[in-house]
């Protein structure tokens, strides 16, 4: 059995995939990353502070208690008519 | 009080979350464009030394970029937290331009910007180049999409309000994208961070001179950066006088609070230079200003292009009963405030019963509230202020960041000419650009002022639109989640330590990469 030509290379190395391609280019960029790590560590902790810590510890979602849309669009047309309520 | 508490609370986190997010964005804004020039430099020419130049200003475009990214992403995420009411009004209108700008801009720039950095000798020189101006379009045209978002707040356009859904519909998509007050606000902060970008190319580049290095990058990076630079800040002079036309037009309040005029006359001046008298309350008989000077007839001819035209100043809007061109081109005369506060009421009050009805099933009452709500919507949010100083944005803080971006603009316009001069005397040979030291310093020191002039251009828009989240429709005490005025303290000071930690790394960062130079940029 012949092998098929359209996935080889002119050396004769065999083509890989688009997608295996592109994930290596990403992998190989990212492995050469110096000051890129250091930028990325700074930006996951702080994501991870502000949308688990802060979130979990001290907001409340406002509109999360009301299921529906059109219980949340009530809720809202109670604070427009009544005024907001704090805690 | 708690009320009150709570805005200023949550006003104070979102401010300081924008501005640190504005410290970024600018920088990334102007300099993708400066980069792709160089790049097309290389490309044409072939030359290494515009590769290694382009190198260079990429990995500080990259650090801004990463970082820029990380702020805006709180931004949103306040919207929910500390603004539901607002966020669940403007609906799909501020929906609609954030949804493209994450599908389309976002990963536009994100997927080029990856090539940008990650593809230097994998792929070819045209695709690469390519990329390079792709990221740079992409980082702006997501700046379009947030700022066109900020233009309906400010005039909201091409939408009405769905009293069932208490959502905002958008009835006009480009209404809404093509607002006179969206172009101008675009053009004028994109090419302000162009302004910006180019003054830092400036700053970090007489660094190098100073210090004897890299003397051919620095005055090639110089020279792209002051021509560059020149030309944004004429289109910002440009675009600036379009937003002021636009402010007149739309938000006379802001327009009065920018100029601390109280009660004005045909033939308005424009205060050139002025102390505001720190007393000065709404409807006293006290001065306004302490000291001033002012260009004859100056603010009636940039607000209405007419030199004898009326410009109403804060005590004449509150009265009302001045003429003026309505959205609709046609003249009309001004409601005073208590006219808007019954208007605004009689909106309110009309949702409530529709609301009511619309329990019972009662359509024909539903379809009656409709209509009275309709008619009287474009003074909904007046319906919740209960005297006329509660229309009135902080005087003080507008009036001083007016001056302060409009001076500094000036100023950066003589900066850029003089430096175009300096380096064409320098390319005849008469003299060394390198030992013009005081341009020099002069460049290091315009960096944090380029920073001051974009951030106040920044206070006048936002804090000169006070109390308003969405103009005449939603003030900032019915916009804001009815969450505890502690919490906001709380998280406002987490929030700033970590901001100020970031920055300081952020500049550790870069510093340490400018030391290194376009040399140490493998």
């Amino acid at each position: 059995m012949y092998p098929d030509n359209s996935l080889m290379e002119k050396g004769g190395r065999r083509k890989e995939n688009i997608f295996r391609r592109i994930i290596g280019f990403y992998w190989t960029g990212f492995k050469s990353m110096t000051v890129g790590k250091t930028l990325w560590i700074i930006i996951l902790i702080k994501i991870f502070i502000l949308f688990f810590v802060l979130r979990l510890f001290f907001f409340k979602n406002d509109l999360a208690p009301y299921k529906t849309p059109a219980e949340k669009s009530g809720h809202v047309i109670e604070n427009l008519v009544e005024g907001v309520k704090t805690e | 009080m708690i009320l009150t508490s709570l805005v200023e609370a949550s006003r104070l986190q979102f401010a300081l979350t924008a501005m640190f997010h504005w410290i970024f964005v600018p920088l990334t804004l102007g300099l993708g464009f400066i980069v792709a020039f160089m790049e097309t430099k290389y490309y044409l020419s072939g030359n290494e030394f515009w590769k290694k130049t382009a190198k260079f200003w990429m990995r500080i475009f990259g650090i801004n970029f990463a970082v820029g990214v990380a702020t805006g992403l709180i931004l949103e995420f306040e919207f929910g937290t500390n603004w539901s009411n607002y966020s669940w009004f403007v609906g799909d209108i501020f929906g609609a331009p954030l949804a493209i700008e994450g599908i389309f801009a976002f990963f536009l720039e994100a997927t080029f910007f990856a090539v940008m950095f990650f593809g230097w000798d994998k792929v070819s020189k045209r695709f690469h180049l390519t990329a390079t101006w792709l990221t740079a379009i992409g980082a702006n045209l997501s700046a379009v999409w947030i700022l066109i978002a900020n233009s309906w707040m400010q005039y909201p356009v091409g939408m009405e309000f769905n009293p069932e859904t208490a959502r905002s519909e958008m009835t006009d998509f480009w209404a809404v994208v093509f607002s006179p007050m969206a172009m101008n606000k675009l053009f004028h902060t994109a090419t302000s961070a162009f302004m910006l970008s180019s003054v830092v190319v400036m700053g970090i580049s007489a660094w190098f001179l100073l210090k004897g290095r890299e003397t051919e990058f620095a005055k090639k990076s110089m020279k792209i950066a002051a021509v560059f630079g020149l030309v944004s800040t004429l289109l910002v002079a440009y675009s600036g006088d379009g937003s002021a036309y636009q402010v007149g037009k739309h938000q006379p309040m802001k327009l009065a609070a920018m100029e601390g005029l109280y009660d004005s006359e045909p033939g308005t001046p424009l205060v050139a230079v002025g102390i505001l008298n720190p007393e000065k309350t709404v409807y006293d008989q006290r001065e306004a200003m302490l000291f001033q000077i002012s260009i004859p007839q100056g603010l009636s001819l940039l607000a209405n292009r007419r030199l004898d035209s009326f410009v109403p100043g804060i005590n004449d809007i509150i009265k009302g009963g001045y003429t003026y061109i309505d959205n609709e081109g046609k003249q009309a005369i001004a409601p005073s405030f208590e006219d808007r506060v019954a208007r605004g009421k009689i909106a309110i009050e009309a949702l409530a019963d529709f609301n009511r009805a619309r329990q019972t099933g009662d359509t024909e009452q539903m379809e009656q509230d409709r209509r009275v709500l309709k008619e009287n919507f474009e003074h909904f949010g007046y319906g919740y202020f209960s005297q006329p100083s509660d229309m009135v944005p902080p005087v003080g803080l507008t009036f001083y960041s007016f001056r302060i971006m409009v001076m500094l603009g000036g100023y950066f316009l003589l900066f850029f000419a003089a430096a175009l001069y300096l380096l064409c005397r320098d390319k005849k040979g008469k003299k060394d650009f390198g030992s013009v030291r005081w341009f020099l310093y002069l460049s290091i020191v315009s960096i944090p002022l380029v920073y001051i002039c974009s951030q106040a251009g920044w206070i006048v828009a936002e804090v000169g639109r006070q109390p308003w989240t969405i103009q005449n429709l939603l003030p900032v005490q019915t916009a804001v989640s009815g969450v505890s005025a502690s919490s906001v303290y709380t998280t406002l000071v987490i929030f700033f330590v970590l901001f100020t930690t970031l920055l300081i790394a952020e500049l550790k960062i870069m510093f340490s990469q400018i030391k290194k130079g376009p040399d140490g940029i493998k």
